[in-house]
């Protein structure tokens, strides 16, 4: 038999099996309220249970959603995450390994094929420029070069994704990199200058001048380029080396 | 008949179901889990930490110039992948122990008459190749050499190693020319 509420304090109880009396309250149920109780039943409960039905409808379709999503994000990201966990294994072996490669000696002018491309050194010299003063100390050391390849004009590779350079001062046992234009001078105007006949600090132009400061007097310099494939890092120093090019310099004045 | 494979049917659904359930379940916590892991990895793997190793340090005494307490000279190599930028400090002790604190000494580097003069300082354009070795001198002050003396006298070993030191990289013995002498 089906319980219905007490009008009085809210019980569920069975009209019929208690006699019409609450067990709780013990308040007297009338066919008026009894009617009452049964038409407030009928009429409010009933949209409640439609309510429970929806809510527990649009838990099914967040579940599903939910599986979905899982389920897309696995079949995306999983095959990702294998490759690059290849891809760093790799890496990690190559770091490991004792770094070694070989070293050929280049005259200046002769070619250096870094595939797809092609580097020159053509000159050597103390630079004279009125509009940069000279350093309180040493002097600057100008390394001009040349490069070529077919995918050279290409913006999204450059023959300093594959090589940088640094010079080799052989009497003191020391490799200089090449100075940024702000350390040559702190004005706009001449480093914007500079960039216009190609000073640079990467193999990174058609036609570009590395400049050096080392000290008094010019000793033996050599220019090392270190080639390699760049595939670890967004810089030029991040070339995984496997090739070494020395350039003996015949510095002019 | 029918009723029952029907039922089975259903069961085996719902146990399939699960396993599937289960088995997304935990590709998806290794994935998360990978994504963070791998993060670390990368970072390790282009970080900058020093990979330079000394490889040899001899003692040089004194030349007999004034102000001279002699010199360490060090031959270190870059062991890493990448160009290291500056010449780190030599530290030299009387252990090998991987806590073992010792006495600090500065390069002479390329460009120490440059910045002596109160230029811009260029130590950072100093580099090491990868694969390349280079020999630095670190000159002694006179209170480095009392240490060195002291070490010498109590114990024969002196072990240098480079600022920056990582676990597991090697201590060098320190050579001691004047002993050879």
């Amino acid at each position: 038999m089906k319980k219905h509420r007490c009008p009085q304090c809210g019980t569920k109880f069975n009209y019929e099996q208690y006699g019409w009396i609450c067990p709780a309250c013990h308040a007297v149920v009338l066919g008026s309220a009894e009617k009452q109780v049964l038409h407030r039943e009928q009429t409010i409960d009933r949209p409640q249970q439609s309510t429970v039905r929806k809510s527990g409808e649009t838990r099914k379709k967040l579940i599903l959603a939910y599986w979905c999503m899982a389920v897309m994000f696995v079949i995306i990201f999983t095959p990702l995450i294998c490759c690059q966990i290849g891809k760093l294994a790799r890496r990690q072996k190559e770091a490991e390994q004792p770094i070694s490669y070989p070293t050929t000696e280049v005259e200046m002018g002769e070619t250096i094929s870094i595939a797809p491309f092609s580097l020159q050194i053509t000159k050597a010299y103390l630079p004279q420029w009125e509009s940069v003063a000279p350093p309180t100390n040493g002097q600057y050391l100008a390394v001009q070069f040349r490069t070529a390849g077919k995918n050279s004009e290409d913006m999204f590779q450059k023959p300093d994704d594959l090589a940088w350079a640094c010079l080799y001062d052989v009497q003191a046992d020391a490799y200089l990199t090449p100075l940024y234009s702000t350390q040559l001078t702190g004005s706009e105007t001449i480093q914007q200058q500079l960039y216009d006949i190609g000073v640079t600090t990467w193999l990174d132009q058609k036609e570009g001048i590395l400049v050096f400061l080392v000290t008094e007097p010019v000793t033996e310099y050599q220019l090392c380029i270190f080639a390699g494939d760049n595939d670890a890092g967004y810089v030029s120093y991040d070339v995984q080396v496997n090739q070494q090019y020395r350039v003996s310099l015949i510095v002019t004045e | 008949m029918k009723q029952n494979s029907v039922m089975y049917k259903a069961k085996r659904f719902q146990r399939l179901r699960r396993i599937l359930g289960v088995s997304i379940s935990i590709l998806l916590i290794a994935d998360i889990l990978a994504f963070s892991l791998i993060d670390r990895w990368e970072s390790n793997l282009n970080g900058n930490a020093s990979s330079l190793e000394v490889v040899s340090a001899e003692f040089l005494p004194k030349d007999g110039a004034e102000n001279s307490y002699g010199m360490i000279r060090a031959q270190m190599k870059n062991v890493g992948g990448k160009p290291t930028r500056g010449i780190p400090n030599l530290y030299f002790m009387d252990s090998n122990a991987e806590d073992a604190v010792g006495e600090s000494l500065l390069p002479d580097s390329y460009y120490n008459v440059i910045n002596a003069a109160g230029v811009e300082n260029y130590d950072g354009s100093q580099v090491v190749p990868p694969g390349i070795a280079v020999t630095v001198n670190y000159p002694l002050t006179e209170q480095d050499a009392l240490e060195l003396e002291t070490i010498t006298r109590n114990q024969k070993t002196v072990y240098v190693r480079l600022f920056g030191f990582e676990k597991g990289k090697k201590f060098c013995v320190l050579q001691m020319q004047a002993e050879e002498e």
